[in-house]
């Protein structure tokens, strides 16, 4: 049975080719580790980094590569940051849309350092979601003489909700306060520019819409940003003599060997997307989520979670009196692959109240097909059959 | 003929100044330093060899693209 793969939120599959080769690639001519030794696989190695901070750099409007760090994944991107940045005793803005990744070492930091954690509203209004306006405004009212940063998940990874990440950079910049963007299920379906978003911080998954493997995430920082202070410290052939960190990047935030296939794999991903037009997978994915939308609206006993029409590539929705997993084991079953629960994000769950029950989520991205949504279609028209 | 070696820290560096002195005409490469001339200890060094090219020149070029280096060293290498 021919897989429908609608879980691209948690990861994208299939790769395009280019990234397995790259991968291979890098393992078998550019074995060595880069920045250690000064022979053959040793260079090919530092090359093929670099090559790859320049390509993640130059497609997020960055003019520095040495401002492109690699992590294994968007969480140690986001933790990289929030735990570096000194903030205790201060407050973070956070958005209704946050995923743990955010959520959980800001909720560390409040326990062991006292920070102060607010929330600004993005549930509301006719389609489910506040205005762009009233959400940069939600945030001005927030602001207090104590903020010290603000946090923005781009594209919420629950349902189709995207933020003004431009009219919130905008605001930070005029306040003089840092921003972050968790760019994890935005990057490589929404453009994004570091200079003209006013971003200080961005964080983003490899993995996902950026099409690279498990086990890459990017963290870029912008030129005018405060570096963060080191929360992990080791080898990074620098200066091995010193017992300290180099203050300067990449090396003064990457400790131990980086992943080189992974970042392989992850440039390759980049270059397809460029090949390939960031617009065009951005609006292959609306209409599908559009085609999506219609469909589970028609059905019976279906009611899909809204945050925002046709603004994402995410929507959850739940059968009446199905528990979410039942929903998705029958559409494993059919050889649909979705995901059933609360996806690592519970605060857009109380806004939807499926804080108890969780909700399936359908995921489009790059290589989804109107084939996918037709076979989705058939196999929940079966299973809200016989609903009640 | 004249060497110049420009001590930098991090291969990230090495590789943005090679390519930025690469961009700029000047034929480099980028080697590891003798540890007993870094300071600190495990460094690379973007190195030109002949050429013609004098320190100034180079160090405009790594500066106005803001390569980080520690010091820039010369030597005379003997010709064969």
């Amino acid at each position: 049975m021919e897989l429908v793969y609608l879980d691209h939120a948690a990861t994208s599959w299939p790769k395009p080719r280019a990234v397995g080769a790259a991968m291979l690639r890098a393992m078998t001519e550019a074995g060595g580790n880069p920045g250690r030794a000064g022979h053959m696989l040793a260079m090919r190695a530092s090359s093929l980094v670099y090559g790859a901070r320049c390509t993640a750099a130059e497609f997020f409007g960055s003019d520095a590569p040495e401002n492109v760090l690699f992590y294994p994944n968007a969480t140690y991107a986001v933790n990289a940051v929030l735990h570096g940045l000194a903030l205790g005793g201060k407050r973070v803005l956070i958005s209704e849309l946050e995923h743990n990744a955010v959520i959980r070492p800001l909720y560390c930091l409040q326990q062991s350092a006292g920070v102060a954690v607010d929330v600004y509203p993005v549930f509301g209004g006719g389609d489910g979601m506040l205005s762009d306006e009233e959400i940069v405004s939600g945030i001005r009212a927030r602001l207090t003489r104590d903020t010290a940063l603000v946090c923005a998940c781009h594209a919420s990874n629950v349902c189709g909700a995207v933020l003004p990440i431009r009219g919130i950079g905008a605001l930070c910049r005029a306040a003089r306060i840092p921003f972050l963007v968790d760019a994890s299920q935005s990057a490589g379906v929404y453009d994004i520019d570091m200079s003209r978003d006013g971003i200080d911080y961005l964080c983003t998954a490899g993995h996902k819409a950026l099409l690279g493997p498990q086990g890459s995430g990017l963290l870029l920082i912008g030129e005018q940003a405060q570096i963060p202070a080191a929360g992990i410290q080791g080898g990074n052939g620098v200066a091995s003599l010193s017992p300290e960190m180099p203050d300067f990047l990449p090396e003064a935030l990457e400790a131990g060997t980086l992943s080189v296939p992974a970042i392989a794999g992850l440039r390759a991903g980049i270059d397809d997307i460029g090949r390939v037009g960031i617009g065009e997978i951005r609006e292959n994915c609306h209409m599908l989520y559009r085609r999506l939308l219609e469909m589970l609206d028609g059905l019976p006993g279906v009611t899909v979670y809204r945050g925002g029409i046709a603004r994402g590539c995410v929507l959850s929705f739940n059968v009446r009196n199905m528990p979410c997993t039942r929903c998705a084991e029958l559409l494993a079953a059919e050889g649909i692959c979705v995901r059933a629960g609360f996806h690592c994000t519970p605060l857009p769950h109380r806004a939807f109240g499926t804080s108890e029950e969780g909700t399936v989520r359908v995921s489009v991205g790059w290589g989804s097909a109107v084939r996918d949504t037709e076979r989705f279609y058939r196999a929940m028209q079966g299973i809200c059959r016989d609903v009640r | 003929m004249t060497r110049i070696r420009i001590a930098i820290g991090s291969v990230t560096y090495g590789e943005k100044g090679m390519a930025v002195l690469r961009a700029n005409g000047v034929p480099v490469k980028l080697v590891r330093l003798d540890p007993r001339v870094s300071r600190g200890g495990c460094a690379f060094a973007l190195e030109i060899v002949g050429g013609g090219y004098t320190v100034p020149a180079v160090r405009q070029i790594l500066q106005k693209s803001h390569v980080r280096y520690t010091e820039i060293l010369t030597d005379e290498l003997p010709m064969l």
